[in-house]
């Protein structure tokens, strides 16, 4: 079978025997993983692909250490946020993400479940959306990106940020409420 | 996709980890990690669990029911026999084995109350037997006078009631006339006292002959106006819980089992009369 037809987890069992295999799962999340690093605020394209390339050869080194019980995509982001966390620690930095082209179906996920009152407040766009998301603290815009702008489930949250789904779940809603205060929202009664 | 200088990231990664000799790190440093971590666990567990044996050794064995004769302010009382050490030792491996927990490869999964009351529970059940066991009594002995500024709970106990002058004596019955009237007893300092006993009751009268070790309540005398130089008005076994391998014993459930003649108030001009914690301690004496 051709390794581009293999899963995720077969293909790291590949690459532990032949080195070259890692290369199919570089093609597969390098364009995943740059938009979640420039999310996360890294924004030149030579530090996304040093980052990038950290990722990587950190997964690769680490490869006997994926655990065949979570996602592949989980663990490598896992390491592509601890990774770029890094980064910013090193560059003394404070993270500043970015909205990308595909900013518009984010915003739609965030618009309907922001639980706005009136339709004349939902009318914000990504550029405002950015510069609320700006203004929270680090731990809530982590969890908001990777639900809404890389749709992942509370389990996978979970599993990337090393933390309990029901923290995952805490950090939402608190986050939710903080990104509705910071776009000048009125949240709906319930 | 490729990189800024044109070269796919594929072959760049895959370039680098031959140029750097890159290898996936052996399985079994991923497995020693995750056991090592379990490991800690279990030593901040046993720890903690011997932390919790001497806590509860030093807080059964602080002679709560002498409170009011050892220390008339209870505020004074509680700092003085707080574990405080134990506590602190026990707080820090609560912490310690948390973290370790929440390092193991699904720790992180747990919620943070979950992991904490499993700790607390674990070292609770674990110090609890190792109390029963009397592994609390060596722990706050032996490892405790180790610690500068802790005193082990039997060495303060021992310290309290060696204070004649306060009324309060305690050691080992080496002599008991027949009558009672005079007793000597070696103090944990090693001093031999002669005690009168006239006004001891019979149940403390029982207590002297049936315990190796007692706590005595009376009042000083003054040695060049009498033979002795205390005068018993109470007297109790000293008793140790949860103390020794295996433990000791209950001895005083049988002696307080006795059918013993109910106790009678001292006469007026008996010096025992003035003693401000006499109803106090009748009330203990008289306890089944």
């Amino acid at each position: 079978m051709p390794l581009s037809e293999l899963t995720d987890e077969q293909v790291v069992a590949a690459s532990l025997e032949r080195r070259e295999s890692f290369g199919v799962l570089v093609n597969r999340y390098q364009e995943r993983l740059t938009r979640y690093l420039r999310r996360l605020g890294v924004t030149r394209a030579e530090d996304i692909e040093d980052v990038l390339q950290d990722v990587f050869l950190k997964a690769y080194r680490n490869l006997n250490d994926f655990d065949q019980q979570l996602r592949f995509s989980s663990w490598i982001y896992r390491i592509a946020h601890n990774t770029a966390m890094s980064f910013f620690r090193a560059k003394r930095v404070r993270p500043e993400g970015m909205l990308v082209d595909d900013g518009e179906e984010a915003l739609s996920h965030v618009k309907s479940d922001l639980n706005i009152e009136s339709e004349a407040e939902r009318n914000f766009d990504a550029e405002r959306l950015r510069a609320a998301l700006d203004t929270l603290d680090a731990k809530y815009r982590d969890v908001l990106v990777l639900r809404y702008f890389e749709q992942r489930d509370y389990a996978e949250i979970s599993d990337i940020l090393r933390i309990p789904e029901g923290t995952v779940a805490t950090l939402i809603h608190r986050a939710k409420k903080r990104l509705a205060d910071a776009l000048g929202t009125t949240p709906k009664n319930v | 996709m490729t990189t800024p200088n044109h070269q796919p990231l594929a072959d760049k990664v895959l370039e680098q980890i031959e140029e750097q000799h890159v290898a996936p790190r052996p399985r079994w440093v991923f497995v020693v990690k995750n056991t090592a971590f379990w490991a800690l666990w279990i030593v901040c567990l046993l720890i903690g669990a011997a932390a919790m044996a001497a806590a509860l050794f030093a807080f059964t064995n602080a002679g709560w029911e002498f409170r009011e004769v050892t220390h008339p302010e209870i505020v004074s009382f509680l700092l003085e026999n707080v574990p405080l050490l134990w506590i602190v030792a026990l707080s820090l491996m609560l912490i310690f084995g948390i973290e370790n927990l929440r390092h193991t490869k699904a720790g992180y999964r747990y919620p943070m109350i979950l992991i904490f009351s499993l700790n607390l529970l674990g070292s609770a059940v674990l110090g609890f037997g190792l109390f029963k066991l009397g592994a609390g009594q060596f722990v706050d002995q032996e490892v405790g006078s180790r610690i500068p500024f802790h005193r082990p709970m039997l060495i303060k106990q021992e310290r309290d009631w060696t204070t004649p002058q306060r009324g309060l004596l305690s050691g080992a019955v080496t002599d008991v006339q027949e009558d009672f009237s005079t007793f000597t007893i070696q103090t944990f300092d090693g001093k031999t006292l002669t005690i009168a006993g006239d006004d001891v009751s019979e149940k403390g009268r029982d207590v002297l002959t049936r315990f190796p070790f007692v706590r005595v309540v009376g009042l000083p005398q003054q040695e060049e106006a009498t033979a002795t130089v205390f005068h018993a008005c109470f007297v109790f076994p000293w008793e140790v819980t949860g103390g020794g391998f295996p433990p000791p014993p209950d001895r005083t459930a049988h002696t307080f089992q006795m059918r013993l003649p109910p106790t009678e108030d001292f006469a007026d001009d008996s010096p025992c009369a003035a003693l401000q914690t006499v109803q106090q301690l009748r009330v203990l004496e008289r306890a089944p």
